[in-house]
């Protein structure tokens, strides 16, 4: 049958393989800029409402996977019905924490009721 | 070999200074163009730049999104039925020790907004008086025979304003050692329903600063 060395290989194969698949954001709106950080956060949600005056609301839930207290920042690019970029002053890099070993959040809502869509950036803080 | 070491002499005796003279001002140039600080235009969008001790235009543009951010979430400038809150600007305190024009924190709520579509600002009604005063002295022409009079404004046009924003900004210092101090900065708004006089919405953001007692901070 199979040999103790191809069975490690194997094993050692699908571990490299489940390392990379927890790394990657589970939204694909959302780019974590520093490829690095991608072992030390994992985002787990992302939800989004539109609320009574028509605008999209969204929260981003995440863990901080290790024993340090950080600092992220996060910018929204908000898009209109046509993928094109509405230019806000909300749109800026807004700084957020992460406690270690839990798990952080935060909430915008778009500048206007034209924006349909979004996407996000998350980079390590200053 | 005796004209070769009198030419030597002669050079020696006669270029020896001048020539030790260049290169100490050579060296002493390339020492001060390495200390000029070059001017570079400020990358707005992912400014690295160390913080100041004062105010800049970094913290303007946060206490400004937080407040759209918080006015937004709030609901406070959904117009019941649609439509848009006609916004008047009351008087921004500045009660800090810089000369600041609060322009600068409410022009940027000011266009973010209006862009929001949910306000419109009203530039003739004001604490000193009309923002744009021409408004006001254009219906002035009226009494000319100059003007097409249907082109005038008419009486009864204008809007008036339902909300009014108001607020201030503070500054705080405090001795944190011997040679370090803390700055606080408190920009505090709130938008008022001029008809019941009620607050429907307050904000605050806070800045904080920690540096050295060198800096100043006004």
């Amino acid at each position: 049958m199979y040999s103790l060395k191809s069975i490690n290989r194997i094993v050692f194969l699908m571990l490299l393989l489940t390392g990379c698949v927890t790394t990657r954001p589970v939204d694909p709106r959302i780019t974590i800029i520093d490829t690095f950080l991608t072992t030390d956060i994992t985002i787990t949600d992302v939800s989004s409402i539109v609320n009574n005056g028509g605008l999209i609301e969204i929260q981003v839930t995440g863990t901080n996977q290790t024993s340090f207290y950080k600092k992220f920042e996060y910018k929204i690019n908000w898009l209109d019905q046509n993928g094109l970029i509405i230019p806000t002053i909300l749109s800026r890099w807004t700084m957020f924490p992460a406690y270690e070993k839990s798990e952080f959040r935060f909430k915008a809502v778009a500048p206007k009721t034209t924006a349909t869509d979004f996407r996000i950036l998350i980079r390590k803080g200053n | 070999m005796y004209i070769r070491k009198r030419w030597k002499d002669y050079l020696s005796y006669h270029y020896k200074f001048p020539v030790f003279q260049l290169i100490g001002v050579t060296i002493f140039l390339f020492l001060v163009s390495g200390c000029a600080t070059t001017t570079k235009n400020i990358d707005m969008y992912n400014d690295q730049g160390h913080a100041v001790m004062g105010l800049d235009y970094r913290d303007f543009q946060k206490a400004a999104s937080e407040a759209v951010n918080s006015m937004l979430l709030s609901g406070a400038v959904n117009k019941r039925g649609g439509g848009r809150y006609v916004l008047a600007i009351s008087r921004i305190v500045n009660d800090t020790m810089q000369r600041i024009d609060t322009n600068q924190l409410i022009k940027k709520i000011r266009i973010e907004l209006f862009q929001s579509g949910k306000v419109v600002v009203t530039t003739a009604v004001g604490t000193n008086g009309a923002e744009d005063k021409l408004a006001m002295q254009a219906r002035e022409l009226r009494k000319s025979d100059e003007f097409n009079q249907s082109t005038v404004a008419k009486k009864g046009q204008m809007i008036a304003p339902e909300l009014s924003l108001s607020g201030k900004i503070i500054q705080r210092n405090i001795r944190v050692s011997s040679g370090t101090q803390q700055v606080e900065y408190y920009f505090q708004l709130t938008l008022t329903d001029i008809n019941t006089g009620l607050a429907f919405w307050e904000g605050e953001s806070v800045i904080g600063k920690r540096g050295s007692n060198k800096s100043v901070s006004w």
